[in-house]
């Protein structure tokens, strides 16, 4: 007996000394600083990857580096699945070896990675080159100034307005000459449409993003983007009585009959489905659908499909273009030095700069947010024009209201909490769930 | 043969008396049957249909057969490599594994070295550890090592989930065969490994298919270690090629069922050719016990 | 003694991959780390568990739990043994039953809950087929809907576990001798009392190792609910696997992650045993 417990507790002893030196290497190990003449290899990890056209455009543009570079090995680690993607990162970010060229959600979490060396500045390197620097929105740049930080620490990938894609038949089938511009007239044609049988909005909240987009949308035109940096910073609640009515508008929508009754069980697929089939009349979406609903193998309505974006308050008439834009960064890794980060920053020029931009634009309907390149407006579709169209009057832009939070878990916390009100939860306890979370991890 | 005679009088015996039963139980079963059949015919069914027609129509039949999700799934979605990653993978670990428990378990069964009964306690205990207890470390060892995407590593783990069972099933079996062989070996002058392998492993060859089919199906259906550790796309196994469908916005579901076919096709093969050997192989553990 | 090396390698690979994580697992419940490199770790006693047994999340997944152990340990062994009873009586297609109870044992998890995905959506075949036989008013999200949607899981475990509890009961029905049952058909006993006198006595040991394996089983399931429903919606089909995982690599909470893991494996243990202890009494009792 005693032999055994002797042997169970050397070999636990081993196991923590083994345990502490694999630590030791991970940390001290870690920084691959390549000199000249040494291989470079440049590792990607984006969600660029799958089969869509703009995924098409990324695997060109990095064969053309390839060609110029024959030297250098581009591992791309990209991963269009979301828990896929958010694996790799977080061993990454465990082992401090972070990619290359990389994207992170959400923007107020920067800044422990900031504060581990993690992400690089990049505005020295915006300043040097104003040819590509220069390019891009102010605003969009703006997005990535992280509060409490020095610096830009992101360049926008890909950006565009979020609102309604509509069916102009089933609005002219429902006596709807216009798409509102108010609320209340918002509400009004809401009702119209229930009265031909149709579903107003698609939305499927299994897809927790379809309901926090929706609220993201509501709250920036109720309280102007500047509250998501509120409730990130903590200045605002979660329970405080005008985010609360942000989520009520919410309910209003639910109770309105706006949606499938089903909605909650949906998925963003299903919903997307109902919309190109002409059962729904409107979806909140973004840019990159727009490839999919101009096919018409994919889209039975392809040709009755228009963009307005989100109805503004009545009361709230300054908050009018207060827009949620879809906001996807590329980082660079704050280890690199050398050859390695010239060629890093080489190919980030080559991914965001203006000849790519062009042709993400015109063949991908995805959109760097830059002022510098003439779209060709006959290859662009027009659905895109529409939209680069109304992010160009955009007062205020932010992406999803949890970016500005440190919290990791809030993501997850305010899509499911606000979800949660499509299977009858009230927006008091949605709003008092997630501010248990914050509360809980003060 | 008195023992088929036998059954058949039982059951003509119960035949007779049991008509209203019979009826009842042939009844149940085809109930069961339907509710066991029913999703995998219905899986086969809607791979065969566009999206709109999964969604609109669930149980009609395809408007025009649509082949190609499955060229989609296989080529475009990379079902075709995860395939054959998977297949390399599981029989990777599963050879490993015949070799590394069948050697423990000579040990084990055949030397009486103070500590074995330790050892077999020691290794029974591994069968109650659930994979989610070690996964924070296993990944932090992992991502330490740089052992992300290293194939040899995956196929450790596997290993070491799977030895406690295998070194259980095969040294049972191997206390239960015969020593003469091995005696007649050593007194020709054998060394111990060449009885292991002239003598015990011939031996040992059912107790080690049946390790086998229970550990490549352990492998092939494992979803979590290659979610963590596995993300590059020339090396995923098929499990998780089904989650690549699920798309950054939206996927599309025709050739997802037609990956869950191709998921599933290699283990109902398997089960199909090597029906007794399989149910056997996943019932051992719990008979051995 | 040479022939000791014979069993370093199996020691080896146990021991770095399994054991040793073990005790690491046990270390990160008691730190708190924000799974950055270089950031700090700090030891935090119990906290982790604390804070566990605190959080609404955890305390819902442990009901969750609870119920699918219980659910399942309920269905499977009483329904693989009247399966494995009505095919060791050799009826008519038996082989064809076998196989198709069996199957779903063999399929990945994560392929058997993406099929049933697809029938419980709301537009999915359940849905579509009440309508058809004029059942339109169950028609629910069955697995959204507060009372159905963790049943509906449990549900798909039980059908996806059914077939290998059959075929472990199966191989301990071939063990009782036929004797038995012809002395007690002479003696008069309908089947249905051969069945309560004879064949579930003499299963009692091969039951119990059943309802045993079912409860660690049922403990560990993670890939059916990742599959589908990822512990949605807002965490009403969490499993502790499956909140481990969100904890751990989602949110990077790897301390309270690694708490429920040592959770998840102390209730393991404890089952073990309890259902060890509550078998061998039973045994002892007749």
């Amino acid at each position: 007996m005693r032999n055994k417990a002797k042997r169970i507790t050397a070999a636990a002893l081993t196991g923590v000394m083994a345990l502490g030196l694999l630590a030791g290497c991970g940390s001290s190990g870690s920084g691959s600083g390549s000199d000249s003449g040494e291989q470079v290899t440049i590792r990607l990890l984006t969600r660029m990857s799958g089969t869509s056209p703009q995924v098409g455009i990324w695997n060109d543009i990095l064969d053309e580096f390839k060609e110029k570079h024959p030297e250098v090995t581009i591992i791309d680690d990209s991963q269009s699945d979301e828990s896929a993607y958010n694996n790799v990162l977080s061993t990454d970010i465990a082992s401090g070896e972070m990619a290359n060229i990389f994207r992170i959600q959400g923007v107020a979490n920067l800044g422990e990675y900031i504060d581990n060396g993690m992400i690089l500045d990049l505005q020295p390197y915006l300043d040097e080159d104003p040819e590509w620097g220069g390019g891009f929105t102010e605003s969009s740049l703006a997005y990535y100034q992280v509060p409490g930080y020095e610096g830009t620490y992101a360049v926008p990938a890909e950006s565009g307005v979020i609102g309604f894609y509509y069916n102009t038949e089933l609005f002219e089938k429902a006596g709807i000459s216009e798409f509102p511009e108010t609320w209340t007239e918002f509400l009004d044609v809401i009702d119209k449409l229930n009265a031909i049988d149709v579903t107003p909005i698609a939305i499927g909240t299994q897809s927790t993003y379809m309901a926090g987009h929706l609220h993201n949308l509501i709250s920036y035109r109720w309280l102007g983007t500047d509250i998501a940096k509120q409730l990130g910073s903590r200045e605002k609640k979660w329970t405080d009585s005008d985010v609360v009515e942000t989520l009520q508008y919410v309910k209003d929508l639910i109770d309105a009959n706006a949606f499938d009754p089903n909605c909650a069980g949906l998925t963003d697929t299903m919903a997307l489905t109902s919309f190109q089939t002409g059962e729904a009349a409107m979806i909140i979406t973004g840019p990159w659908n727009i490839s999919v609903f101009s096919d018409p193998e994919q889209t039975a309505v392809y040709d009755k499909i228009a963009f307005a974006k989100f109805p503004y308050f009545e009361e709230k008439p300054e908050y009018k273009d207060e827009d949620m834009q879809t906001m996807s960064p590329y980082m660079v890794s704050g280890k690199l030095e050398g050859e390695e980060l010239d060629l890093t920053l080489e190919l980030l020029k080559m991914l965001t700069g203006p000849e790519a931009t062009k042709r993400f634009a015109e063949e991908s309907a995805t959109l760097i947010p830059r002022t510098d390149v003439e779209l060709d407006q006959s290859k662009i579709n027009p659905l895109l024009s529409d939209v680069i169209a109304e992010g160009n009057k955009s007062t205020g832009i932010a992406q999803d209201i949890f970016d500005y939070d440190p919290l990791t878990s809030m993501q997850d916390r305010t899509r499911n909490s606000i979800a949660s009100m499509f299977t009858g939860a009230t927006p008091e306890d949605a709003a008092a769930e997630i501010q248990a979370e914050i509360d809980s991890n003060q | 043969m008195s023992k088929g005679e036998k059954e058949n009088k039982k059951k003509s015996g119960m035949k007779k008396k049991l008509t209203l039963g019979r009826v009842m139980m042939y009844v149940l079963l085809i109930i069961a049957a339907f509710i066991f059949a029913a999703p995998m015919l219905f899986t086969v069914l809607s791979s065969l249909k566009t999206k709109v027609e999964i969604f609109q129509e669930p149980f009609g039949l395809p408007e025009v057969i649509q082949w190609g999700n499955y060229i989609e799934a296989w080529t475009e979605a990379n079902m075709g490599v995860y395939f054959v990653n998977s297949i390399i993978q599981s029989l990777a670990t599963v050879i490993l594994l015949a070799v590394v428990s069948t050697m423990a378990a000579y040990v084990l069964a055949r030397f009486d070295f103070k500590c074995n009964k330790f050892l077999m306690l020691f290794f029974t205990l591994g069968m109650m550890v659930p994979m989610h207890t070690v996964l924070v470390p296993i990944s932090y060892l992992i991502s330490a090592l740089s052992l992300k995407n290293n194939i040899p590593a995956l196929i450790l783990i596997y290993t070491a989930f799977s030895l406690p069972f295998s070194i259980i099933v095969v040294t049972s079996f191997m206390k239960g065969v015969n020593r003469s062989l091995e005696e007649a070996a050593l007194i020709d002058g054998a060394s111990y490994f060449q009885i292991y392998k002239n003598v015990m492993l011939p031996m040992t060859v059912p107790a080690i298919s049946t390790i086998s089919i229970f550990n490549f199906l352990s492998a092939w259906n494992n979803i979590l270690f290659p979610l963590l550790f596995i993300n590059d796309k020339k090396l995923k196994p098929v499990a998780l090629g089904l989650l690549n469908f699920n798309g950054e916005r939206g996927s599309d579901y025709g050739p997802l069922m037609a990956a869950i076919v191709i998921t599933v096709a290699f283990p109902l093969i398997l089960y199909l050719l090597f029906q007794e050997k399989v149910e056997g192989g996943l019932a051992a553990g719990a008979v051995k016990e | 003694m040479g022939i000791f090396l014979f069993i370093v390698p199996a020691l080896l690979i146990y021991i770095v991959f399994q054991i040793i994580p073990i005790i690491g697992s046990v270390f990160f419940s008691l730190v708190d780390w924000n799974g950055i490199a270089g950031s700090k770790i700090t030891f935090v006693g119990i906290k982790n568990y604390i804070d566990a047994f605190h959080d609404p999340d955890v305390l819902l997944s442990l009901k969750n739990m609870a119920k699918m152990v219980i659910v399942s340990v309920l269905f499977h062994t009483p329904i693989a043994l009247l399966m494995a009873v009505a095919i060791n009586a050799k009826c008519k297609c038996y082989r064809l039953f076998k196989a198709l109870f069996f199957v779903p044992t063999v399929f990945p998890l994560t392929a058997v809950g993406l099929m049933w995905y697809f029938i419980f959506m709301p537009t999915g075949a359940l849905n579509a087929l009440l309508e058809n036989i004029g059942l339109g008013s169950l028609v629910t999200s069955w697995l959204v809907n507060e009372a159905t949607a963790m049943n509906t899981i449990v549900f798909v475990n039980v059908w996806a576990g059914v077939g290998y509890y059959m075929v472990i009961l199966l191989a301990g029905l071939t063990t009782i001798p036929e004797d038995l049952y012809e002395a007690a058909s002479i003696d008069g006993a309908t089947p249905v009392q051969q069945f309560f006198q004879i064949t579930i006595p003499n299963l009692k040991p091969i039951i119990s190792m059943c309802v045993m394996m079912d409860i660690i089983g049922s403990v560990k399931v993670f890939d059916l609910v990742f599959a589908m429903t990822q512990g949605g919606p807002n965490g009403l089909t969490n499993l502790p696997t499956t909140l481990m995982y969100n904890e751990a690599f989602k949110y990077s909470h790897y301390g309270l992650g690694s708490a429920i893991g040592i959770l998840i494996m102390v209730i393991c243990t404890v089952a073990t045993f309890a259902s060890n202890f509550v078998s061998t009494k039973i045994e002892k009792d007749d």
